[in-house]
Parts: C-alpha cells; sequence; structure tokens
C-alpha cells in the first residue's frame, strides 16, 4: 500500500493542501512525472525505428526474432530502471516480476523462448507503452492548471470591475493549491501502473509456483523411485549372490564332510569369512540406506564413518547452532556421502574438505576435492540423483568440475519453515 | 559331460564350478554377460549351459534372452537357468517352444548339493526342472477356474512334484509312498485333468501339466 496508511485530520488535510506547491512531495512527483514521461517515449521512440527497420530490412531473415529479443530485453532492462526510480521518487517497493528467474544453465535461445512466451515480460513491455500516456496526460493537467494559474493572476489587476478581478485571483488561487494535488495523483497513477505491470502478477506468482512445487513433486517421486532401486541393486548385485556362495561352500562342505573332511573344513573356513564379509556389506549398505547416528546425534556425528571410510583425507568443518529439520540433514548428509564417493573412486585427489554452514535460513553444503574433475550431473548419475534429492526440497545444486580439476559441489537447502 | 555358465558373479561362478565338478561335470567356460555366453556356446557346444537371468549389461532379463536365442540356434544345448527370483512368467516363455532339457530354479538350490546335481543331471538328459516356486505360481495363476478341484490332496502333491520335472520313482522315494502308488495318483491326476496318460517321458509329463494350467 502507499506510504500514508495512517488517518487524516481536517486540519492536517488543510496544511497538506497549503503546503503543497513548496512540499518536497509534489516536486518529486513532478520529477517522476518527467523522467518516466521521457524514459517512456524514448523507449517508444527506439521502438518505432525498430519497427520501421525490421520493416525495411524483411528480407534479412532472423530479423524479427532480434527485435522481439531487443524489444523483450530493453523492456525487462528499463523495468528495473524503473523500479528504482519508483523507490527513489515515491518511496514504493516493487518485487521483481519474476521471482523464481530463469534456470542460469538454460542456453540462450531456450531462454529466449522462455521469455517470449511468458506474459510476465510482455507485462514489462506493455508498460513502457501505457505510461508515456498516463505521464503526458497528467503533466499535461499540471500545465493546464498552471496557465489556469497565471492568466488568473496576472489579469487579477487588469480586471474592468473588481468583482471579476477577485474571481480571476480566486480562479488563481484555486490553481495555486489545485497543481500539486494534480501532479501528485498522476504521479501515483504512474506508480499504480508500474505495481500492476512491473510488478509479480499474483495469478502470475501463483502459477510460477503451482508449476515450481509440480516440478519438485516429479523430482521426489523420482529421487525416491531411483533410490529404492539403488538399494535393490545393492543388495541384489551385491549381497545375494555373497549368501548364495556362502550356502553353496557350506552345502558342499556338508556333502563332503564324511569321505573327505579336509577340504571340507577348507570350504567352511572359507564360508565362515564370506559371511563376515557378508555381514560388513549388510552394514554398508544399511548405513548407506539412512546412518542412524544421523537420527540420534546430526550431521557433524554421521560423517564420521563417512570420511573414515574415504581413501583420501578428508576435513570436515560443520558449523550449526541447532539440529536441523531430518529430511533436510538426510539430504544433506547423501550431498556429502555421494560426493566422497565420487571424490574416492573418481577423483583421484589428495585432499578434498566438506564445509556445512547455515545463515540466513540457508544451508549450505560444501565439498570439494584438489582432484581430476569432469564431473557432471549425468542423467541417471549419483550427481543426477542428488540434484533431484536436493530440489525436491527447493535447494539447489551446482557443481564445477572443469577437466584438469577442481572439483566444488555445492548444495544450498532452506532449513527453515 | 561339459557345461558353460555365465553369471556376472565371479564369486558364484566359482562355486557354482565347484559344485559341477562335485557331480562330475566340466566347466569348460565362465562367463559374466550375454554376449560372451553365446560366443562360449559357439566355441565349446557344450552339452549344458548354466545362465544367470540378470547380467550385465541392463541387468535386467538378458539371461533369459540369451538362454531362448541358444534354444534357437543350438537347440542339443541343456539350459539351467538359475535365477535370484523365479516368475511363472520366465518359465512360460522358456518352455514356449522345445521342451527338452529345461531347467528353471531360483539360485538358492545350490544350497542343497545333492537335490541341485540331480536337477541339473535331469535336464542334461532331456527332461526338465522346474522351481516349486515356478510351480506354486504356476498354479496360483492358473487361468482355469479352479483346475485342480477334483483332486485329492495327495493327487496336488504329486502333480506338483511331476511339474517340477520329477520322475514316478522321484516322486515315490520323495513322497516316502511305493512306485505303484505314485503310478496309480498319476493315472487318476491324467485322467481328472483329461492328460495324454501314456506319456512316460518326464518332460512331456511336465509340459501336459505347464500346459494345462496355462491354457
Amino acid at each position: 500500500m502507499p506510504a500514508p496508511a495512517e488517518p487524516l485530520r481536517a486540519g492536517q488535510i488543510g496544511w497538506a493542501i497549503l503546503l503543497g506547491p513548496v512540499s518536497p512531495r509534489t516536486w518529486r512527483a513532478i520529477a517522476n512525472l518527467v523522467i518516466s514521461l521521457v524514459t517512456g517515449s524514448l523507449f517508444v521512440a527506439v521502438m518505432i525505428f525498430a519497427l520501421l527497420l525490421s520493416g525495411a530490412l524483411s528480407w534479412i531473415v532472423g530479423l524479427g526474432m532480434l527485435v522481439l529479443t531487443f524489444t523483450l530485453r530493453l523492456a525487462s532492462g528499463m523495468a528495473g530502471l524503473d523500479r528504482r526510480r519508483i523507490r527513489r521518487m515515491a518511496g514504493v517497493r516493487i518485487e521483481p516480476a519474476l521471482p523464481t528467474g530463469l534456470a542460469p544453465e538454460l542456453s540462450f535461445r531456450q531462454r529466449q523462448k522462455a521469455w517470449s512466451r511468458s506474459p510476465v515480460v510482455w507485462r514489462l513491455v506493455a508498460y513502457q507503452f501505457a505510461r508515456p500516456v498516463v505521464t503526458a496526460a497528467s503533466l499535461f493537467a499540471v500545465g493546464g492548471i498552471w496557465a489556469l494559474m497565471i492568466s488568473g493572476f496576472s489579469h487579477a489587476n487588469s480586471s474592468s470591475s473588481a468583482a471579476s478581478g477577485f474571481g480571476k485571483l480566486l480562479v488563481g488561487l484555486v490553481c495555486l493549491f489545485a497543481w500539486p494535488l494534480a501532479a501528485r495523483l498522476g504521479s501515483s497513477l504512474d506508480v499504480s501502473l508500474a505495481r500492476w505491470l512491473l510488478g509479480p502478477s499474483r495469478s502470475g506468482q501463483l502459477s510460477a509456483e503451482v508449476q515450481r512445487l509440480g516440478e519438485a513433486r516429479t523430482l521426489a517421486v523420482e529421487s525416491a523411485e531411483s533410490e529404492r532401486r539403488r538399494i535393490e541393486r545393492d543388495l541384489h548385485d551385491g549381497l545375494q549372490p555373497k549368501l548364495v556362495s556362502l550356502a553353496l561352500e557350506l552345502g558342499l562342505a556338508k556333502a563332503r564332510f564324511e569321505r573327505d573332511p579336509d577340504s571340507a573344513r577348507a570350504l567352511i573356513n572359507q564360508a565362515h569369512e564370506e559371511a563376515k564379509t557378508a555381514i560388513e556389506d549388510l552394514r554398508g549398505l544399511v548405513r548407506g540406506i539412512h546412518p542412524s547416528v544421523l537420527d540420534e546425534r546430526g550431521l557433524d556425528a554421521a560423517f564420521s564413518a563417512l570420511v573414515a571410510s574415504c581413501a583420501v583425507p578428508v576435513r570436515v568443518e560443520v558449523s550449526l547452532s541447532k539440529r536441523l529439520d531430518q529430511s533436510v540433514e538426510a539430504v544433506a548428509y547423501f550431498v556429502v556421502a555421494e560426493a566422497i564417493t565420487n571424490v574416492t573412486k573418481h577423483s583421484g585427489a589428495s585432499r578434498a574438505s566438506v564445509m556445512i554452514t547455515e545463515a540466513s535460513g540457508l544451508l549450505r553444503v560444501l565439498v570439494e576435492d584438489d582432484g581430476g574433475g569432469g564431473a557432471s550431473a549425468e542423467p541417471g548419475g549419483g550427481l543426477a540423483g542428488l540434484a533431484a534429492r536436493v530440489a525436491a526440497i527447493d535447494g539447489t545444486f551446482r557443481v564445477t568440475s572443469p577437466p584438469g580439476g577442481p572439483t566444488h559441489l555445492e548444495a544450498v537447502i532452506p532449513c527453515e519453515r | 559331460m561339459r557345461a558353460v555358465i555365465a553369471d556376472d558373479s565371479v564369486l558364484l561362478r566359482e562355486g557354482i564350478t565347484r559344485l559341477l565338478a562335485e557331480g562330475e561335470i566340466d566347466v569348460v567356460a565362465g562367463v559374466g554377460d550375454a554376449d560372451a555366453l553365446l560366443s562360449a556356446v559357439e566355441a565349446h557346444k557344450p552339452e549344458l549351459a548354466v545362465i544367470d537371468v540378470r547380467m550385465p549389461p541392463g541387468h535386467r532379463d538378458e539371461g533369459l534372452r540369451a538362454a531362448i536365442e541358444i534354444r534357437r540356434r543350438w537347440p542339443d544345448v541343456a539350459l539351467l537357468v538359475l535365477s535370484q527370483f523365479v516368475e511363472e512368467r520366465y518359465a512360460t516363455e522358456l518352455l514356449a517352444g522345445d521342451t527338452r532339457g529345461i531347467g528353471y530354479l531360483l539360485k538358492d538350490r545350490v544350497a542343497d548339493v545333492a537335490e541341485f546335481i540331480e536337477a541339473l543331471r535331469r535336464v542334461a538328459s532331456g527332461g526338465t526342472a522346474l522351481d516349486p516356486e515356478v510351480v506354486r505360481q504356476l498354479l496360483a495363476r492358473s487361468r482355469r477356474t479352479d483346475p485342480l478341484g477334483g483332486l485329492t490332496p495327495r493327487e496336488r502333491e504329486v502333480l506338483a512334484l511331476m511339474a517340477e520335472g520329477r520322475s514316478n520313482s522321484a516322486i515315490a522315494e520323495s513322497l516316502v509312498v511305493s512306485m505303484g502308488a505314485v503310478e496309480k495318483r498319476v493315472a487318476g491326476i491324467f485322467m481328472k485333468l483329461d492328460l495324454p496318460p501314456d506319456d512316460e517321458q518326464t518332460h512331456r509329463r511336465v509340459m501336459a501339466v505347464v500346459r494345462y494350467l496355462n491354457s
């Protein structure tokens, strides 16, 4: 809402009107109108020029697209300036119309396509065309009142009769106190227009939110599904054959027990070893599904075993003042677990570091190593799975890993609701 | 007898090799994926191939497809398909064509050495070995409305063992009854289910049961 929200008493209104002509607010309103008219007209002029140019050069393939790109870019650039102007001049803050922004990894063409389809961007353009009309009309009205005022005052003395002279003086006085009102009204019209067209529209906001939530839900379902598949694979390819082989060896030992006790004993020894590694594997699998120490003692405690299993020395710094939501902790844990696995398996790094910090409601997980780089979030890979998991709880996930290294992996997760 | 083993777990390949040695079967090649299996069968022309259903690269049903391919190209090779899960659908696909010398067992069965080797020999000599688990699924999923309604509990037991691929003498041994008693039950089953009764070859019996249950 506009700034003066408190109810004004009649006296205050009287003073405000009396001081209107010298009030800084009035002059700011005038400045706002003038600047808005000039920049708006400039935009329209540039647009007309661009359209004429593209009409004249229509034989150039892709020029229309270029003009469209240019229009949308210019309108969005101008919208940024307009928001700043309105905050300065009218003290009204307008949030950018694209609160979620466009994903930074999109290519120029993809961004362009998304842009030209977005109603939000077209509203920015609409503002540029609408405001010269509003501001010009407002300034015209102010100018008219001024003209009336000047003519009133200057003809008050030279009037033929005292009555008509008094009448002219009255007109002049009314105009003197009316023009600031007109100026402020015009300026606030421009501001309202800007709020309407440059700010996030309610339905646009909602539909963007719905889309984002829909994507997050899909990602959540997919990541849960791929997680189940990973567990199935680990059990099927890792543990099950070991147990079958164990049973097989014991079966052979049983069959040979009477006639060949030595070889039976050797088989039992082997089965014993296999039973022990199977238990170890099972422990690893269970921990990979969800380490219970994470629930009981938190992230820092859970990292100890993870780091111990890494072939490369890892420095861990966790600075958290309190325990976080369980799902946030779990995602943070798996980001680090996957990163550490990658460090061990692929990076060839000589050292790595894990940093967990929390500031203004965001948990930041940073894993770095000095290895060979080249990690990427291929579809179906571990990193893509992580990205989906992080996105599912509204976080962002980024990997920079140029060939030759080093690798930085960062997840930022909202941790306050 | 010579065999080829296909399983992507080295551990299990070694274990099964030892198991086969116990049954005096030579393992001439051990491979880890379906393509290698086909080349190994082509190169060695073994009497028997022991095949894991799930193998690289897809870890899905590569082994089963390879088995069907082997049956198409080298019909004389007996096939024993092993899996950590058994599926009635896979069994039906496997038994869809020529049915001599086909086995489909849970991997767990390797733990019972004598029985496993017995199944292996049965398959290698042209018989059938179906896992009891598969038979259970076949019975449960039978498209006939209560196909076994007319059978006595004892006849059902005999039918299940028959479907696994066992001979009358093996059934008699397993149920601890006389051979004559089994023959009587078998004749009763054939009559009640309207199956060709005069066929004594084990695989034909199995097929009769399987086809009946699936029809």
